[in-house]
This record gives C-alpha cells, structure tokens and sequence, in this order.
C-alpha cells in the first residue's frame, strides 16, 4: 500500500514540480528560489521514467484525468525527456547567467516541461490534449526570446502552423471520442480501427501531429524557430518536443490494430522524401542551427517511415514501434547535444583543450546522427532495418536507407563546416558549468549506447562484420564527398546557393499573406508601418520639391553666366532678326 | 414541500436595495456601497440555499396573480438556477469593480439604482415559470439597462441608446406577438420541462410561425446576425456596464429565452420534429462566423470584443439548436462558461482605459510589464474563448464538436475549427504584443502598491480564476459542466 502511493506521488510529482517552480519563477517575492531549482525541475520526471509509478484517475479534473501508464513507451520517452530537460536546464544556468529576461525563460522553460512531461504521462484523450497545447503555446515563449524581428516572425510561422495542426487534431478527437466524451488510451487503438471514420481519422492524427515531428510539407516552422530560440531551448525543441508529435502518432494511430496500406504507403514515400529533402535544403543554409533544424527534419523523415510501414503491416507494428523508440532515444539525446554544442562553443573557444573536448564532443555526436559504426544511430539504424525487414517491406528501402545515411553525413559535414570557423579562437570565463552539463549529457549518452532502455537485443548485432560495414560505408562516402568539395572549394570559390530558411513557406506567405491583410482591413496595423509609409511619402515630397527647386537654381545659375547670357542674346536677336526679314 | 417565499426574495434582494439607492443622495457614497455590498452577498447566499435544495430535489415557487387566468410564476428549476448562479457570482464581481470604476463621477446613484434593477429583472427572467413572466421582466431589463448605455450622456452614448432601444423595442414587438400567438394557440404556456406544446402539436404552421417570431424577438437581444447592429454601438458604455451586458444581462437574456422557448416551452422533440432547428443552426453558425471575421478587422479593443461576443454567444445557440445530448450540454455550459471569460476581459478593457487610458488594440504594446495580473487575467479570457485547454472554453469547444459529429452534421464541425482559428487571429496578436513588444514609451510606474486599484483589480483576477477553475475541474459534480449534464439527462430522458 506504501510502495502504491509512493509511486503515485512520483508520477504527480513529475508533473508538479516543474509546475509549481513555474509559478515560483513568475512571483517576484519567490524568484530567487524558483531561479535556483529550475534547472533541476525535470529530476522527478527522470526519477519516474527510471522507477516504476502507478496509473492515477481523477474524476473531477478535466474530463476525468488519467495519467501513466507502465508501458514501454511511456518509461522511455520519461527517460530520454527528463534527461534532456535536466542537462538542458543545468546548461542554461550558464547560458543565461547575463540575459536581463532570465525569469521570461525560465518560466516558458519550466511551462514547457511540465507540458511535454504530462503529454507523456497523459492516458486519456482530453489530458493529452491540455498538456500538448500547454507544451506548444508555452514553447512559443522560448522561440520568440530574444525579442527580435526574426524571433518574432519565427515566432508567427511557428504558433499559426501549431493552430492549425492543434484545430485539425480537435477534428480527430471528436469524431474518436464521440458520445463517449473521452476515452482512455487503453481503447483509443481499437476504438479508431473500429471507428466508422478511421481513415479520416488517421489523415487528422498523421497531419496533426505532423506539423509538431516536422513532416514534409508541414516542416516549415522548425528551420525558423530553431535557430532563433536560445540554445537550451532549442535542444528541447529538436529533441523532445517534436518526438511528442511521434508519440501522438504511436498513441491514436491504430498500429497492430488494423491495416492501412495506402495511408502506410504514403507515409513511407513523405518521410523518405522528407529524408532527402531535409539534407539537400539543409546543405544550403549557412546558420548552424539552421542546418540542425534541416537534419532533424530529415532524421524525422525515418521515424514517419517507420509509422508508415507500421500502418501498413500490423503484425510488425511492435518491432516498428520498438525501432522508433529506439530512434527517438538516440535522436534526441544527440540532437540535444548537437544544438547545445553550437551555444557552448562560443564559450569555450576552440583552442586549449575545452575546446578541443567539446569539438571531439561535436564530431561524436554527428558521427552518431550519421550513423557510424559502434554509435547509437547505428544501433537505431539496425533497429530500424531489422524492424522493416519484419514489415516485410520494399528490397530497395535498406539502399534506400544507406543512400540517406550519405546525406546525413553531409549534413553533419555541412553542420561542423557552419559552426567550427565561426568559433573564437580564445573562450570566455565561466564556461565551465556548461561544459560540465554538456559532458555529464555527453557521457549520458555514450553509457545509454552500452545500456539502452530500448532494443537492447540489438545491441550484439553491432559489431557483426556485416553490419559493421553497413552502417560505415555511407559514412565513408560522405566523408570523402565532403571532404573533395571542401578541397575544391578553397582553389575556386564558388558558393553553394541559399535558399530561405523555411524553403515553401515563402511561396505560400505570397498567397497567405494578402488573404490576411484582406480579412484584417479596418483594424490597426502595426503603427510604425503606417508611419513609416507616411515618412516614405513626405520623404518623396521632399525629393520632389527638392528636385525641381535645385533644377530652376541650376538653370538660373546657368543663366547668370555670362557667356551663356552672351549666347542666349545671340540666339534672341537672330531669331528677332529672322522674324523681322520675313 | 414546495417554498414560496425564495424566489420572490432573490429577486427583491436586488430589487428593493435598487429602489433604495435612487432615494440615496449622491454623495453618501458610504451607504451605498454597503447596500450594494450587503444586497449582493445576500443575493449569493440566497442563491446558495435555493441551489442546494434544488440539487436535493426540492421545489421553489412563487405565484402571484397578474389578471385572470395569467399569473406571475417566480420558479426555481436546474436550469434557472444555472443562471442565477452565474448572476449572483457575477453581479458581485461587478458591483466591486464598479465601485472602484466609477469612484468620484457624477450620478453614481443613478446607475446604481439602474444596476440594481437591471440585475433584478435578470434574476425574473430567470426564475419566470411562464412566457407572461419572462415577458414582463425581459422588457423590464430593456428599460433599465438603457439608462446604463447612455450613462455618460455624451452625443456618442445617446446615440447608441437611440440604436439600442430601437433594436430591442422591435425585438419586443416581435416577440409579444409570438407570446400572444402562442396563448391564443395553448392558453397560458408554463415552462415544462420537455415542452408544453404537445397537446396542440397538430397546428404546424402556427406553431412555426410563433416560433420565428419568438426567436425573432429574442435574437435581437442574443445579436443574432442580422440583428447583432446595437451590440458593437452600445460599448461606448462604462466598462462595468459593457462587463454585465455582455456576460449576464443582456445578450445572455437572449440565449436564456431561446433556450427556454426551445426545451422548456416547445420541448426539444418538437421543435426538431417542426423542422426549424436547422435553420436556427444556420444561422447561428453565420453569426459565429460573421462576428469572428467582424472582430478581426476593429482596432477598439472594446469593439473588438463586442464581435467577439456576437460570435460566442451564438455558440449557445448552435448547442441548443442541435439535436442531441453533447451539444446541448456544450450549448447551456457555455451560458456560464462565455459569461466568466466575456467578464474577465471586459474588466481588463477597462482596466487598461482606466489606468493607462489605452483603447486600441495597437497601443497595448509592452502592457503586461506595466501591468501583468491584468494582462495575466486577458490571456486566460483569450485562451479561454479561442478554446485552449484548460480554460472553460475548451469544454464547451470539446462538447459542441462532439455534438455537431453526433447529429451527423460535420459541417458545424468546420465551423467551430474555422471560429477557433479567427478567434485565435484576433486575440494571440493582442496577447503577444501586450506580452512581447517593447512600449512605445515607458508606462508611467503605478501610484499605488498594485498596478491599479484593489477594487478593480481584484474581480478581475477572481473572474479570471473562476475561468480557469471551470474548465480545470470541468469532472467535478459541481461544476458548470456537472451541472448542466445533470440538467440535459433530465431534459432528454425518454
């Protein structure tokens, strides 16, 4: 009975705590303690995902709240979520030791955690609901932080895209809840592969929670919010807060529960072309943390992979789901890395030997994303195949697969290429409880690859010859790629092209943005844009007036000299003449 | 054991302080305010009991007789006592704000005196048992709400009374019309619970005909599209007074008689049976539409409200105008649910113009550093009415979609979503630029400990609490959700 409500309190404390310290950083008279436990805000939802909780139900919140569930995917994403928040958030206790909106950030920080944390632990359709909004609307505070015009326009691409994925999710909900008002996630399963409406269910769901994971056509928000949010928040951003739109995925799609070939099928196709299309938009950008945003949504086009072939062949629906946990471990930890790398490293500087740990640290880390050998991608590649091989799908996707290794590698290439130069030579003080956050994640993330919680049947597999070679070739050939182009870049100096961060959104803003002018006319635009109309127009009198008085002074001027007057007689009095011989 | 004397004392409670305060004279400022005070927590306790006695299955009547066959009935069931509750919680709110609103202008004895009775002839047309009653105190809180509108007596304000009272006396002839029809057609029609028309159900074309003009003359009150024009004119009141229009008196006497017109007087059956809920439907779903893209384009943040009340309280009428259990539920909670949030953002409307003087959407640049409890309390109204958990809007959101799926018209659906998406257009820019952007200048800093006076500040975050605490605890047996389910099983039992 203790060990009962032990755990109980262990599940309501992982999503307290960060709510309570929420509250706490946003009081004046308790900010000091709340700034001084945030970064360790997390610690109970690490704790949840390492021990074991018990379901809880309550009646009387919401529409009758439950939350955790001791499934496999719950304890994982507990684990790789808490890890990461809590590395984040010790790393942004140096990151942020001189930004005058520290409280701001912390509070959107912790909001966000608890949000993300109780979508993870939420077991019924209306909880999940509250804490996935809670998670995307508290988010947008860590994109728009800085306060610029780009975070600012980041952050309107950012909270229109969740809108509609939140207003399209809604539409799923309620044709899945139907009269029953809201249901556990025991039966949603089985109540969408029974549903009357379950293939428009699932295009809800799949686009829905697409628009979170960053699936194509529906990526445009990451590469712009990304590289604006400081860099804690966008290690969380990359790498858990998208994975809750894969989590969204494994909870109301009805995998193993029905078959859905032609849906599977064209979740297949748009994450392998997102895989591609991600890298080769990506190899274009010049921001560091833009190329990562590119990478992850390539990365992200495996995962939608592996739903899809889960929707295709329920009765390898476990193994896929395994893959994608696997997957899901191994990117977010090394994504989260990667974006916290690109804020430490103008910290440390690249010399002396922080700076050599964290370049080591760098190149580790895009090693595991590309794949290499005796690193976790490779182990969540070989899940990955394995699990396909299950599905019994396509001979060409293991190629398929390698051939997106390859792009990775570059991306990863393009990535180091991007960050290292840019960084000083020389680090500042007071790096070191960030270097040190980064290495405890580092070696984190390195002790998971020897013990993960997921697929650890794989494990053995790795050092076979035969996948040993799999997993390094692609690596190899990007390395060579990328390293013949860098040579050949240095005799001639020709450019990669850019293209816009956000690539199709800008075509679409062209036909948007006018609908939304026209829908708005009569309300206050921004003033300043008004105004600076009006200064363009006065400016232009000014021009004008300016233009023509200069022109008469200049041909007065003209006049008044002498020999031109000479002239000017000379031509009167021939005309004069002229007129008086006719 | 039925009790007769607390209906008729909820409604005096407001009406004899009302009464009183006209004799008071204006500077006896002291007095007034305590009657006020005094006459809205007995309000509330009042409403406590009969509330619980209700819920415990007793039954509260007043009968008087009005003339010969037609007596004034004073009832108390579930549905009326949603309603009062909402009125009593709100009336209280708003008699503190409006204190310290109107501190130190003119005719204070005048507008509270109207205030009074503005709230009595709420509480009648609540607690009226037949269309007679509900009539009398319907034109009751016309003409004692008009006085509210043009209180500043500016040209401005007497216009919009002029805009006001013409509106509303058409809705009037309308609906006194239908009244009539009706008696001809059924005698004195008392509000039953599952209609009270079935006897004379066979006289189709009378019964439809009652019904548009019944609905006819309580849609100008509900500003129903086309007869929404008073509401956006009628803002130039003082805040308190838009606060009370838009979340309790007015437009909700509206939603509150159609509602009674379609459960309690034709009953749900038969009106879906005569064919005319769809219809309604529609126009409803036009008038959430029309108000949210309407809203978009006004730059007074008060007048931008006023459309978004257009389009919510029209959300009342989609739910009462679908046939079925979950719509009907997200119809009558979000009576409560539309009138917490409507309030709170109303208080902060007038906070802003009364500390900072800022009335349009574009000069509220940086506000929340100046003053972040009542920008905290904006964006929980905000969230609440776009329909983001857990504020109460996303109950009614989540109940009215299911509902809409669940009479097999998808379409309603779309337009739900789409309102969401606008609402979400007009109120976020709002949020995050109050939240975001820097001032244009520095605010000047706060005279006072809090960024503006107690008594303004602190309806509004209780009303903001209260917005939150019913969508939060939506399952708890109490709560505005838990309520109305009770009501609904009953009214749609077999």
């Amino acid at each position: 009975m203790r060990g009962d409500e032990l755990a109980s309190l262990a599940v309501v404390a992982a999503l307290l705590v960060p709510l309570v310290l929420t509250g706490a950083v946003m009081l004046p008279l308790t900010r000091r303690l709340g700034l001084a436990l945030a970064p360790w805000a997390a610690l109970p939802a690490l704790g949840l995902g390492l021990g074991t909780g018990v379901s809880v139900h309550w009646k009387w919140m919401l529409l009758g709240m439950r939350l955790y569930s001791p499934d496999q995917v719950t304890r994982t994403y507990l684990l790789f979520t808490g890890i990461l928040w809590l590395f984040s958030g010790l790393f942004a206790r140096g990151y942020l030791r001189k930004d005058t909106r520290r409280a701001s950030f912390w509070g959107f920080y912790l909001a966000t955690l608890t949000g993300n944390v109780g979508a993870v632990l939420a077991w019924d359709v209306s909880s999940f609901y509250l804490f996935f909004a809670m998670m995307t609307f508290c988010a947008y505070g860590l994109v728009v932080h800085e306060r610029t015009e780009a975070a600012a326009r980041a952050g309107r691409v950012y909270i229109s895209m969740a809108l509609v994925g939140e207003v399209l999710l809604l539409a799923a909900f309620f044709l899945l809840v139907g009269t029953r008002v809201n249901l556990s996630f025991d039966e949603v399963p089985r109540v969408v592969a029974e549903s009357s409406h379950r293939d428009v269910i699932c295009v809800l769901i799949l686009v829905g929670f697409g628009v979170k994971v960053g699936a194509l056509l529906l990526h445009m928000w990451l590469p712009l919010a990304h590289p604006v949010a400081p860099a804690p928040g966008s290690a969380v951003l990359s790498g858990t807060i998208i994975k809750v739109g894969v989590l969204g995925w494994l909870r109301f799609l009805p995998l193993g529960h029905a078959s859905l070939p032609t849906l599977g099928t064209v979740c297949v196709a748009a994450g392998l072309t997102a895989a591609f299309y991600g890298v080769a938009v990506g190899l274009t950008q010049r921001e560091a943390k833009t190329v990562l945003a590119y990478s992850s949504i390539s990365q992200m086009g495996f995962l939608t992979l592996a739903v899809g072939l889960a929707l295709g062949a329920p009765e390898a629906a476990p193994v896929l789901i395994g893959a994608v946990l696997v997957y899901s471990v191994h990117h977010s930890l090394a994504k989260g890395l990667l974006f916290l790398g690109t804020g430490l490293l103008p910290a440390t500087g690249r010399r002396g030997w922080r700076g050599v740990l964290v370049l080591v640290g760098l190149t580790w880390c895009a090693l595991e994303i590309a794949g290499a050998p005796l690193t976790s991608g490779a182990l969540a590649k070989l899940s990955l195949k394995s699990a396909e091989a299950a599905a019994h799908a396509s001979e060409a996707l293991p190629t398929l697969l390698s051939l997106a290794a390859v792009g990775s590698t570059l991306i990863m290439a393009r990535f180091l290429e991007c960050t290292v130069p840019k960084a000083p030579e020389e680090g500042k003080a007071g790096a070191g409880g960030m270097l040190l956050s980064w290495g405890l994640l580092l070696a984190v993330d390195t002790v998971l690859l020897f013990w993960p919680p997921v697929g650890r049947d794989e494990l053995p597999h790795l050092l076979e010859p035969k996948y040993l070679f799999s997993a390094a070739w692609p690596v190899l050939v990007g390395g060579v790629v990328a390293a013949v182009v860098w040579r050949s870049r240095r005799w001639r100096t020709w450019r990669v092209p850019v293209l816009p961060a956000g690539d199709v959104l800008w075509l679409l803003m062209k036909v948007l943005w006018p609908g939304w002018r026209l829908l708005t006319t009569g309300a206050d635009r921004e003033e300043e844009e008004k105004a600076k109309t009006a200064a363009r127009i006065q400016e232009g009198f000014a021009r004008l007036r300016r233009a023509s008085l200069d022109e008469v002074e200049n041909a007065e001027e003209r006049l008044s000299r002498l020999s031109h007057v000479g002239l000017a007689l000379l031509l009167f009095l021939g005309v004069f003449i002229l007129l008086l011989v006719r | 054991m039925t009790n007769t004397w607390l209906p008729l004392s909820v409604l005096l409670s407001s009406l004899l302080p009302g009464l009183i305060i006209f004799l008071l004279a204006e500077e006896q400022r002291r007095t007034r305010t305590l009657l006020n005070l005094l006459a809205a927590v007995t309000k509330l306790v009042l409403t406590g009991v009969m509330a619980w006695g209700v819920y415990q299955g007793r039954q509260y009547e007043t009968r008087l007789t009005f003339f010969p066959k037609a007596d004034l009935v004073l009832r108390a069931d579930s549905f009326s006592l949603l309603f009062i509750t909402l009125s009593a919680v709100l009336w209280f709110v708003t008699t503190i704000y409006a204190v310290g609103y109107l501190e130190g202008t003119d005719h204070r004895s005048r507008f509270f005196g109207f205030f009074s009775l503005c709230v009595a002839s709420t509480m009648g047309i609540a607690l009226a048992g037949n269309l007679l009653t509900f009539f009398l105190f319907y034109e009751m809180l016309t003409l004692s709400t008009y006085p509210l509108v043009i209180h500043r007596g500016t040209p401005e304000a007497l216009r919009a009374g002029n805009v006001y009272l013409r509106y509303t006396l058409t809705g009037a002839t309308l609906l006194l019309a239908g009244v009539a029809l009706l008696y001809s057609l059924a005698g004195a029609v008392e509000f039953t619970e599952r209609g009270a028309l079935s006897a004379v159900a066979a006289h189709r074309t009378e019964l439809i005909v009652a019904f548009v003009l019944l609905i006819g003359g309580l849609g100008v009150k509900t500003a129903l599209v086309p007869l929404h024009g008073w509401l956006p004119v009628a803002m130039v009141a003082p805040a308190p007074v838009s606060a009370l229009l838009h979340a309790v008196a007015v437009v909700k006497a509206g939603a509150f008689g159609i509602t009674r017109i379609i459960y309690d007087v034709y009953g749900v059956y038969l009106v879906h049976d005569l064919g005319v809920m769809q219809p309604l439907a529609m126009v409803a779903a036009v008038t959430i539409l029309y108000g949210s893209v309407r809203a978009l384009q006004q730059g007074d943040l008060k007048k931008r409200l006023a459309y978004s009340t257009v389009s919510q309280v029209a959300y009342i009428v989609l739910g009462v105008s679908i046939f079925g259990t979950a719509s009907t539920i997200g119809g009558l909670v979000h009576l409560v649910h539309q009138g917490v949030m409507k309030i709170t953002l109303f208080f902060c409307a007038g906070n802003y113009a009364e500390e900072l003087h800022v009335h349009r959407v574009s000069e509220l640049r940086g506000v929340g550093r100046r003053m972040p409890l009542t920008t905290a309390a904006f964006t929980v109204g905000a969230l609440g009415m776009i329909g983001i958990p857990p504020v109460a809007g996303f109950i009614t959101k989540w109940y009215l979609g299911i509902g809409a799926l669940e009479a097999h018209q998808p379409w309603l659906v779309v337009v739900l979503l789409t309102s969401s998406l606008l609402n979400a257009g007009y109120f976020l820019p709002i949020v995050y630029s109050a939240w975001f952007q820097a001032p244009r200048e520095e605010w000047k800093p706060s005279p006072r400990r809090w960024e503006i006076g107690l008594l303004l500040l602190l309806p509004t975050v209780a009303t903001a609490v209260l917005s939150l605490a019913a969508g939060l605890f939506a399952g708890a047996e109490l709560s505005p959700l838990g309520w109305t389910r009770l009501l609904t099983e009953r009214e749609f039992r077999p």
